[in-house]
């Protein structure tokens, strides 16, 4: 099924997308400082 | 006279076709001669271009009439190297009987399978320790780096494209051509041949194009800036592998449509910090020369005339340049801030290392940093922002496959 979407809905679901990566992208950065912390120095 | 020009089928060909395919047909067979030359001196990327080059002159060259297997009473212009249009299983079973390449398209590009094996390749190449020894500055270079992939969308939808088309076309700002395949794959199968192929041929192109963007908006003294004060944390095996394992199983849990691409990314990095030297031989040297080559040279005998013609492609072929255009700019700019965050310590150019295509921008930002100051080292640097950028890219193609499917 196609779906019909407005400019401005497109830029506010795209921006939605964008500050759900951003906040992902946080997690990964929290989980490695989270890892460095338990694991061996190189 | 006649009868010797149809002893020639793909000479006769031409006379078959309306006079525009005939035409495109001419500048893509010139265009594939141009791809592998470039490729050959270096100017594009080799690894690809020389066998897409290849695939685009040929494939163009070797058209022919044959019957048609989806309606087997008609006949139509072919060619005996594959049909991207067939369907059914059994379509799929009859076209492997008559095309040579039709096994490897119908198994490993309909299903993803050769964006995965790249995937598994490139993470047995990469390089942890440059992004794990400094994840702030290099997530924080990859955000912005992703302006292309948010902005695309908008844009192709106000140019008459659907979200499930607009989401896959955004999806090459992100600049890393398995995440492109794979989204278009699942959002827009019928737009996956002509976006893979402005992708891919814009990836080559960035090696070349970025450059220009670099100096048409960073001044030589920010360029010149070779960050002697900054080093490089060294990281041992333990970590790395701990952070394939625990990131990869947390980005499966929270993106199950993208798992496959992750578990790929994820186990070449395990086997390459495992130190398994069989599987890294298998995973560099085979799977992914193998893949790399097959998927160049099948993207070029996808680039036929009827895909050129398709009005769509003018279309797709601006909003690929305007998605990495827009990336590279949001990755300058995000250099720009780190550069005046950290007071002039930090090159802006490693900013753009965060829009993903491993390792070309990160070897463009050294090379225009190298150009003004030969002191300026800053490659390990900028592939920091560079991994990151393949994980960011990684994120925001889960989240729009799985958003749109939402729709």
């Amino acid at each position: 099924m196609v779906i019909d979407m407005g400019v401005w809905d497109a830029f506010k679901f795209a921006f939605n997308v964008y500050m759900l990566m951003t906040t992902i992208t946080i997690l990964v950065w929290v989980m490695i400082v989270i890892i460095g912390r338990f694991t061996k120095k190189g | 006279m006649e009868q010797i020009i149809n002893v020639f089928p793909g000479l006769v060909s031409f006379t078959q076709m309306p006079m525009e395919m005939a035409i495109a047909r001419i500048v893509l067979i010139f265009m594939g001669f141009g791809m592998l030359y470039f490729g050959y001196k270096d100017v594009l990327e080799p690894l690809l271009m020389i066998p897409m080059g290849v695939g685009v002159c040929l494939v163009n060259a070797g058209i022919l009439m044959m019957p048609d297997l989806i309606d087997p009473s008609k006949q139509k212009l072919g060619t005996m190297f594959l049909d991207s249009m067939v369907q059914t299983s059994d379509q799929h079973i009859n076209a492997m009987q008559v095309y040579f390449l039709q096994p490897i398209y119908a198994l490993t590009f309909s299903n993803g399978l050769i964006a995965c094996m790249v995937f598994l390749g490139i993470g047995a190449i990469t390089e942890l320790d440059f992004f794990i020894g400094n994840p702030k500055l290099s997530l924080m270079l990859a955000i912005p780096a992703e302006l292309g992939t948010f902005l695309t969308f908008p844009i192709a939808i106000w140019m008459g494209f659907n979200p499930r088309e607009a989401a896959s076309i955004a999806t090459i700002g992100g600049a890393d051509g398995p995440m492109v395949l794979f989204a278009s794959l699942k959002l827009a199968k019928n737009l996956f041949v002509p976006i893979s192929v402005v992708s891919y041929l814009y990836l080559s192109i960035v090696y070349s194009g970025y450059p220009f963007l670099i100096k048409a908006l960073v001044p030589k003294r920010f360029r010149g800036i070779a960050m002697k004060e900054m080093t490089i944390t060294k990281v041992s095996a333990e970590e790395k592998l701990a952070f394939s394992i625990v990131v990869g199983t947390v980005l499966s849990l929270l993106f199950p449509v993208a798992a496959p691409l992750f578990v790929s990314f994820f186990l070449g990095v395990i086997i390459r910090e495992s130190k398994v030297s069989r599987y890294m031989f298998f995973a560099d040297d085979i799977i992914l020369t193998g893949s790399t080559l097959f998927l160049g040279f099948i993207l070029g005998c996808l680039l036929s005339a009827d895909v050129v013609v398709e009005p769509k492609m003018f279309k797709l072929l601006i909003l690929g340049f305007i998605a990495l255009f827009l990336s590279g700019v949001g990755g300058l700019l995000g250099g720009y801030a780190v550069c005046w965050l950290s007071r002039g310590k930090i090159n802006p150019l490693v900013g753009i290392a965060g829009v993903s295509c491993v390792p070309s921008t990160a070897k463009v930002a050294h090379k225009c940093a190298n150009e003004v100051n030969e002191e300026a080292f800053i490659l390990p640097f900028a592939m920091g922002p560079n991994i990151a950028g393949v994980i960011t890219t990684a994120i925001i193609t889960a989240c729009y496959v799985t958003k749109v499917q939402l729709l």
